[in-house]
């Protein structure tokens, strides 16, 4: 049980940071379909520098800056010269996993094995049974425990927050208000960027310590799910994330207790719950009204 | 879409037009382009990269059997993303439909060995295996329709489930007993397609997916159900207006695409493979998304823009061996030229809107 809370844990800070990053750019109008595309290139240089023996540290502040400055060009793309952001997205996911394959094929594989960060135990906490695992985790984990807070107070409880949602749910309104929504949304995209490559720094620093090709194997898109089901909200995203890497922390505990379940189903568990759930509140989840549409009239 | 939307107003802008053929070959260019400094970056000769990359497909016989084997899944994959796109949705399942059309289409081809031998038996396990893509599309689609959930979202897991799903049979209950590997067994030699040629190895599933690509182009771009489903992908009120239905709409547009990705599957399965192993898609569902993409979503441009992946596939093995340039290359150069060409596409409708004449 304690290894199952861990492993939801390690499991699903990926998926909750790039799920934060997503709905960002959502709640400010873009559907940032990169998000996949993103994590993988800053998981990328940040096995890359840390592989080569530089710091942790610095490998991450480089991981996340290559976010953040691939999703403000990301950004630049559909807001500035106002693409199609559902290709967009899909294209830079293309091209990220070719090119870091083709990098990582051109490099040379031994240059990518890193170290783990450091675990932090914070006393007291720590102690309590099964939920003191939360509490002796990689000290990444705790900067990802306090930006569901953090996001969810800066969107809903301050004036940028209001500022954001209007470009989202009515952008000629907040236009008209004086707020510049090209400039809203870049900002939200090169955020958006950030935090999925906070996202990749994660999973290659803390889950695989090394680079393997497409090691972020789908995360971004079911990021994508995870701020569905947590309808467009930090703490939902923070649920839906934690759901999601349970159910997948159980193929790891059917492993260790040698359960006698075929492994796919298992395995399959996570993505046929994802979708039921999806399909059981479906309904009553509602994008934000601006999501994809490009501001086409105004400057 | 909404670019797209925008471009439906049909403005008079001070834009030339440009004619809607013209966006394959201009991505088909630059992906050609796109090439020259990923092989000068990785060491290797560029002039040397190009020759290689011909000689592949064009230098032999049976290089350019390979092309065209290589084509098949490409060519129906493609088509089943293109279907989609342009009714306003995005199919990412291809890799999950096709490998469940295979699954469908080897499993019907070992157990119904007793009809292999009538004439024309193929077309069984063919349509086993549209079924199976069907089924995966269609659960996207009825999510999309009738519980307004994102499809890409859902075409993206039931990739995941179909590849378990598939694995688990032939880790297991369907695996060849004589294998040394998880394989399923060989379908029947009755239902295996037929080769053309004593050295190129022309496949006869060449001929099934030019057929089909033609049937479904001509479905979309000429017939009333295409025009529908087109109008829908354009403007869903305006589609509304006309008495479309958009929840059937987008459950028929996900549904047909994900049989004819299944076809893909199924078709690569008699014609090549013959059976179903953990390797048996390189990232065909994948590469598919790029040629719809490329295609822009036009059934009759997929074929040309397949041909041409095909083309870059076939080479990348040679440049790989040769010029030790890594073969995932290739999908940079599907997703640069979509990243662009979506650019500059979306640039020109925003562009016409701002001069006012709408």
């Amino acid at each position: 049980m304690e290894l199952l809370v861990a492993s939801t844990v390690v499991l699903g800070m990926p998926l909750l940071l790039a799920a934060l990053g997503g709905l960002i750019a959502e709640r400010t109008g873009v559907l940032n379909l990169g998000l996949e595309g993103l994590m993988l290139a800053a998981a990328f240089v940040t096995a890359w520098v840390a592989g080569s023996g530089r710091p942790l540290g610095l490998a991450l502040v480089i991981g996340v800056a290559l976010g953040g400055a691939c999703g403000l060009a990301l950004g630049w793309i559909v807001v500035v010269a106002r693409a199609d952001q559902v290709v967009t997205g899909i294209g830079l996911n293309l091209v990220v996993l070719g090119l870091t394959g083709y990098l990582f094929g051109v490099v040379g594989a031994d240059g990518f094995t890193t170290g783990a960060i450091a675990e932090v135990r914070v006393p007291g906490l720590a102690e309590i049974p099964w939920a003191g695992q939360l509490f002796d985790q990689p000290w990444l984990a705790y900067v990802g425990y306090a930006l569901v807070p953090i996001a969810a107070v800066v969107i809903f409880r301050t004036g940028l927050g209001i500022r954001m949602r209007a470009c989202g749910e009515y952008a000629e309104g907040a236009r008209a208000s004086g707020v510049d929504v090209v400039r809203a949304r870049l900002v939200a995209m090169a955020v958006s960027g950030a935090l999925c490559g906070l996202a990749g720094a994660f999973l290659v620093l803390a889950d695989t310590h090394k680079f393997v090709h497409n090691v972020t194997n789908g995360r971004g898109y079911i990021a994508l799910a995870v701020i569905i089901l947590g309808r467009w909200r930090p703490l939902g995203a923070l649920g839906a994330a934690a759901l999601f890497a349970y159910a997948q922390g159980l193929d790891l505990y059917a492993q260790a207790r040698d359960l006698d379940l075929p492994l796919q189903l298992v395995q399959a568990l996570p993505y046929a719950l994802t979708l039921l759930a999806a399909a059981v509140l479906g309904r009553r989840a509602r994008p934000p009204a601006e999501e994809g549409r490009p501001l086409l009239l105004s400057r | 879409m909404s670019a797209v939307e925008a471009g439906a107003l049909r403005p008079t802008g001070r834009l030339p037009r440009v004619p809607e053929g013209a966006w394959p070959v201009l991505g088909v260019a630059l992906s050609m382009l796109a090439l020259a400094p990923l092989v000068a970056m990785a060491g290797a000769s560029v002039p040397e990269a190009y020759r290689l990359l011909f000689e592949a497909s064009f230098g032999s016989a049976f290089g350019f059997g390979v092309l065209l084997t290589y084509a098949v899944p490409l060519i129906l994959v493609g088509v089943g993303v293109a279907v989609p796109y342009r009714a306003g949705l995005f199919n990412i399942g291809g890799e999950g439909q096709l490998l469940l059309g295979a699954f469908a289409a080897v499993w019907v081809g070992v157990r119904a060995d007793a009809i292999a031998d009538v004439p024309g038996s193929f077309v069984v396990p063919l349509a086993a295996a549209a079924v199976g893509g069907a089924v995966l599309g269609g659960i996207a689609g009825a999510l999309r329709a009738w519980r307004d959930i994102n499809e890409i979202v859902t075409t993206i897991m039931l990739n995941f489930i179909a590849i378990l799903f598939v694995q688990y049979w032939i880790a297991g209950p369907f695996r060849a007993p004589d294998l040394s590997f998880a394989a399923s067994p060989d379908v029947d030699p009755g239902f295996a397609l037929a080769h053309f040629g004593r050295v190129a190895r022309i496949p006869a599933s060449v001929l099934i997916a030019l057929a089909l690509a033609g049937a479904v182009g001509w479905l979309m771009h000429r017939s009333r159900v295409g025009w529908r489903l087109r109008v829908l992908g354009l403007s869903p009120a305006l589609a509304a207006r006309q008495g479309v239905s958009p929840a059937w709409g987008a459950f028929g547009a996900l549904t047909l695409g994900g049989a004819l990705a299944g076809v893909g599957g199924g078709a690569e399965a008699l014609g090549n493979q013959l059976h179903v192993g953990f390797g048996f898609s390189p990232g065909w569902g994948f590469d598919a998304v790029a040629v719809a993409l490329l295609a822009r979503g036009n059934v009759f441009a997929v074929v040309p823009v397949a041909l041409f992946f095909a083309f870059l596939r076939n080479g990348a093995g040679l440049l790989q061996s040769e010029l030790d340039v890594p073969g995932t290359v290739v999908i940079t150069l599907g997703g640069a030229p979509v990243i662009v060409v979506a650019a500059i596409v979306g640039w020109r409708a925003y562009h016409r809107l701002r001069k006012g004449d709408v």
